[in-house]
């Protein structure tokens, strides 16, 4: 404090009091009750908000939430976990914008050898327009890399042979002790199925029988669960969803 | 790095319930408005649960942003520190939501005027340093920390009134340099 102190009356900035949460209870509500019926006291409301917002933009440093509370935010408003996965799966599904070069280079390609129809390539997987299609021609070998999601680092590429058989290897991360990983298949707004659980080696093969393996489909989407041991005692992703993934077509 | 451009979007499309659109602007947004609310509450739960109750707000609110006139990241961050400060405050009645009861534009309160904000987002940092240093610091304070004038009064053991008379000429200063 370099100042004496000072008798002259000053005038007050109440505006700038009122946003830095300076005022009393008492003038705060007399102030706000002057905001309804004054816009010019309400533009200068609106300016201090947005310089002292700026100042706090450039000078606070960012500090990365728990993921749970995404989670947990996600279950208040919408309900269920399974919800939670949802949104992620829908998250990356809506790639075509706020999305990242190494996102966008991790999609899977849907490799089709008789190449019935051109669509956009894989940096507009737009929302499908087509809807699921009923399985996919035979001799189509489909393939997708999956994308850790955020706290996460396990990736995966995943092969589906012609014959149905799924190839599933771990290409980073690895299995967190005393928990499993479960693969899921998910077709257009449908839950989540279960492809089974993974190995603790590098390579799993699943076998999914022919009702599942009908969900296979350009935009189908893949996902990652952590699991008690054995799996998901509900048949629904019951932890953290670890990696994503979506069949997009070239 | 997503630029104010995609938040806009993000929000039009969350105001017409995309969950998708929600989700990305928590991925893009969260840190910063965690870090915000941190700063003033300095307690981890009390600021996980602020952060909750801040983004449950923009779902249901996101209607509500166009109406302030300000950038995407202004409005996150005034919604984030005054919850934060309401929580500090705690006793006293919360803020009104002056975007729920007042239902007009302000004068001048358009996108393009967030535009004009935005290319003036160094303004308040070189007016700041036209303040003397602990003046400067004093507002600092009271934005990011929450501190009242009684704390800063106890702080630098002078009454009330002088503090309040002191803090009251800084930011006289600083209103004429922002409109300088």
């Amino acid at each position: 404090m370099t100042d004496r102190p000072d008798t002259t009356p000053e005038t007050e900035p109440l505006a700038a009091e009122y946003v830095l949460g300076l005022l009393t209870p008492a003038e705060r509500v007399a102030f706000e009750a002057r905001l309804r019926s004054e816009p010019a006291l309400l533009a200068e409301v609106r300016r201090w908000e947005s310089h002292f917002a700026t100042m706090a933009d450039l000078e606070v440093d960012p500090v990365a939430p728990p993921p749970r509370l995404r989670d947990a935010i996600e279950a208040r408003l919408f309900g269920l976990p399974s919800a939670s996965l949802w949104n992620r799966v829908a998250f990356w599904r809506g790639l075509s914008f706020v999305t990242s070069a190494a996102a966008l280079a991790a999609l899977g390609a849907v490799l089709l050898p008789n190449m019935q129809q051109g669509t956009d390539g894989p940096g507009t997987p737009g929302p499908d327009t087509q809807g699921p299609e009923a399985g996919i021609p035979a001799g189509t070998l489909l393939m997708t890399h999956l994308i850790p999601t955020e706290g996460s680092t396990l990736g995966l590429a995943v092969t589906r042979e012609p014959s149905g058989i799924l190839q599933v290897r771990r290409v980073a991360g690895e299995m967190a002790p005393g928990r499993a990983q479960e693969l899921w298949v998910i077709a257009g707004d449908n839950a989540p199925v279960s492809l089974g659980v993974l190995h603790e080696d590098a390579l799993t093969t699943l076998v999914p029988d022919a009702e599942t393996a009908e969900l296979f489909s350009v935009g189908a989407a893949l996902a990652i669960s952590d699991e008690p041991p054995g799996g998901s005692p509900t048949g629904a992703p019951t932890g953290e969803i670890l990696a994503l993934g979506t069949l997009v077509a070239l | 790095m997503t630029t104010p451009q995609d938040l806009e979007e993000l929000l039009s499309r969350i105001q017409l319930r995309d969950r998708a659109a929600f989700s990305s602007l928590y991925s893009a947004t969260s840190a910063k408005l965690f870090g915000v609310i941190l700063r003033v509450l300095k307690d981890r739960a009390g600021a996980e649960d602020v952060l909750q109750d801040v983004y449950v707000k923009v779902w249901k609110k996101a209607d509500r942003y166009r109406v302030t006139g300000h950038s995407p990241m202004t409005w996150l961050i005034t919604i984030a520190r005054n919850a934060a400060i309401d929580r500090l405050r705690a006793g006293g009645p919360p803020t009104d939501d002056i975007d729920d009861v007042v239902q007009v534009q302000a004068p001048g309160a358009t996108p393009e005027q967030a535009a004009i904000a935005a290319g003036e987002a160094g303004r308040i940092m070189a007016c700041l340093a036209e303040l003397d240093t602990d003046r400067a610091s004093a507002v600092r304070g009271v934005y990011l920390e929450g501190h009242s004038y009684q704390d800063m009064a106890q702080r630098h053991d002078v009454p009330l009134n002088t503090m309040k008379t002191w803090l009251r000429r800084s930011l006289n200063s600083l209103k004429e340099c922002l409109a300088s």
